[in-house]
């Protein structure tokens, strides 16, 4: 069904690509949202994204390729945001929590804002790599593909971004940290 | 649950949290976009060639591009450069790109790097894993202290925030070497199997079997390597423990990784008997196991 709405948008059907935003746009704005941490950034994300598949879609030679074409415009825009914005990073904001069970008992204040904290110090290719991997539970092949940059790359990004997570929680002594750092 | 497993599911809570609903103004301005935004068409001005030439046109048309080749070459060669760039115009450069450049809708790739192999000078040794490694000065170790050790089945799945791995980084988006090391059961039906299920993780476009890797040796051990989209890895197996290194070539696009890879795995000293003994794995009984595990443990090693 998807392949068919590609190939009719792909020939300038506006209607078909609509119902492509109706299936794929929550998923996008819920990665954009996760890599930029802010939700009107991440809806200028989804919109620029999809934007630009449209225009670009007969481009596009094959049609079951969509799906790994639009993370990578998407990834592309979300780093265009931080690009953009990057002059107002430093600023802390109070983040919504309308998960779909609200905010998770689990964490605590510090912990959220140990985690944003830690977050906001990664690169847009680290944040990127974590949230398709962790969140959207892309294949590495296909986070590879979206970035741009070889596996071994994602996986060591991957680690990378898992460890300063982690790092982060442990720092507020809740947690024993596990992990020591010599030399 | 340890501590390992509590900061992984705090992370993962903390991702899962937020809006996952695209709002509805947005897919309004997108659905506004879509109707008031040209397609990009393919160019369509002329075919990519004639659809029948006869062989008179055919003759004519080569003589035309060989006397256009001439003519070109003598108008161009007098301002070729020739180190001098005198009378030239300027030399060509590289267009900026921009981010937004809608045509490409990709990163272009970083230009591959060649690294100069860094000396060796400062050494790692982990007690966990049972090694030792030499690395360049300036890199960073990470050994993160897992209670419990590693269990490798645990470790492959991939929906898990844990990497038990020792790391030595060079900067967050350069080569990184990751190390550990493993028990294996006491017997298995077949170790390239074994570590192709439990060990080996990546892209299957990218890792063979392990089987048919390239045979290497590590300290004396033999072992099997691979060498692909953007990782070195090597398995070796000693004394009933199987050892994986790891080079990440980072975002540079080494030309020369599996040189570096082979400066780092030269300076290693396998030292299974500093690991800390397993708790014994489940494992399906079978005696071809120990011959193929005895055939890759050298006899006449001495740490």
């Amino acid at each position: 069904m998807r392949t068919r709405l590609v190939e009719r948008a792909k020939e300038g059907d506006d209607s078909a690509f609509t119902e492509l935003v109706d299936l794929d746009g929550n998923m996008c704005y819920a990665i954009a949202f996760r890599i930029l941490r802010d939700a009107e950034r991440a809806q200028d994300a989804v919109q620029q994204a999809f934007l630009l598949a449209w225009r670009e879609l007969p481009q596009l030679r094959d049609p079951e390729r969509f799906g790994p074409w639009l993370h990578r415009l998407l990834v592309n825009a979300c780093y265009d945001e931080l690009r953009r914005h990057r002059r107002w990073s430093t600023r802390i904001r109070a983040l919504p929590m309308e998960g779909p069970g609200g905010a998770d008992p689990m964490l605590s204040v510090e912990d959220r804002d140990m985690l944003e904290r830690a977050f906001a110090r990664l690169t847009p290719q680290h944040r990127a790599v974590f949230v398709l991997h962790h969140h959207a539970g892309l294949p590495l092949a296909e986070i590879a593909d979206a970035v741009g940059v070889p596996v071994g790359t994602v996986k060591s990004r991957l680690h990378h971004a898992t460890r300063a997570l982690r790092a982060a929680i442990a720092a507020d002594g809740r947690v024993d940290t596990g992990e020591v750092r010599l030399a | 649950m340890n501590p390992t497993r509590e900061r992984s599911a705090i992370v993962a809570a903390w991702l899962e949290e937020g809006p996952n609903e695209l709002p509805e103004s947005t897919r309004r301005a997108i659905a506004v976009d879509v109707r008031t935004t040209h397609q990009t068409r393919p160019s369509a001005w002329a075919p990519w060639r004639f659809p029948r030439m006869d062989r008179l046109t055919l003759v004519a048309t080569a003589a035309v591009a060989v006397m256009a080749l001439v003519v070109g070459g003598l108008v161009v060669r007098p301002f070729a450069s020739d180190g001098s760039n005198v009378g030239g115009g300027r030399p060509s450069e590289p267009s900026p790109s921009t981010s937004s450049a809608p045509a490409s809708a990709s990163p272009s790739p970083p230009r591959p790097t060649t690294l100069v192999i860094p000396a060796m000078q400062q050494t790692f040794r982990s007690e966990r894993f049972g090694y030792t490694v030499s690395y360049p000065a300036g890199w960073t170790v990470w050994s993160p202290a897992e209670p419990g050790g590693w269990s490798p089945p645990d470790w492959k799945d991939g929906s898990s925030i844990v990497d038990p791995f020792d790391y030595i980084e060079s900067t967050p988006d350069g080569p990184r070497f990751r190390a550990g090391s493993a028990q294996l059961p006491v017997a298995m039906p077949d170790v390239d199997e074994w570590i192709d299920e439990f060990l080996t993780y990546g892209d299957p476009n990218c890792v063979p079997p392990r089987a048919t890797q390239e045979v290497i040796n590590i300290d004396g051990a033999p072992g099997r390597l691979w060498d692909a989209c953007g990782e070195v890895e090597a398995t070796v197996v000693v004394d009933g423990r199987v050892y994986m290194f790891t080079l990440f070539l980072g975002a540079d696009r080494l030309t020369n990784g599996r040189q570096l890879f082979d400066a780092l795995a030269a300076t290693i000293d396998l030292r299974p008997e500093d690991a800390p003994l397993p708790s014994p794995s489940p494992s399906p009984e079978s005696r071809t196991v120990g011959a193929r595990l005895s055939r890759e443990m050298p006899r006449d090693r001495a740490h």
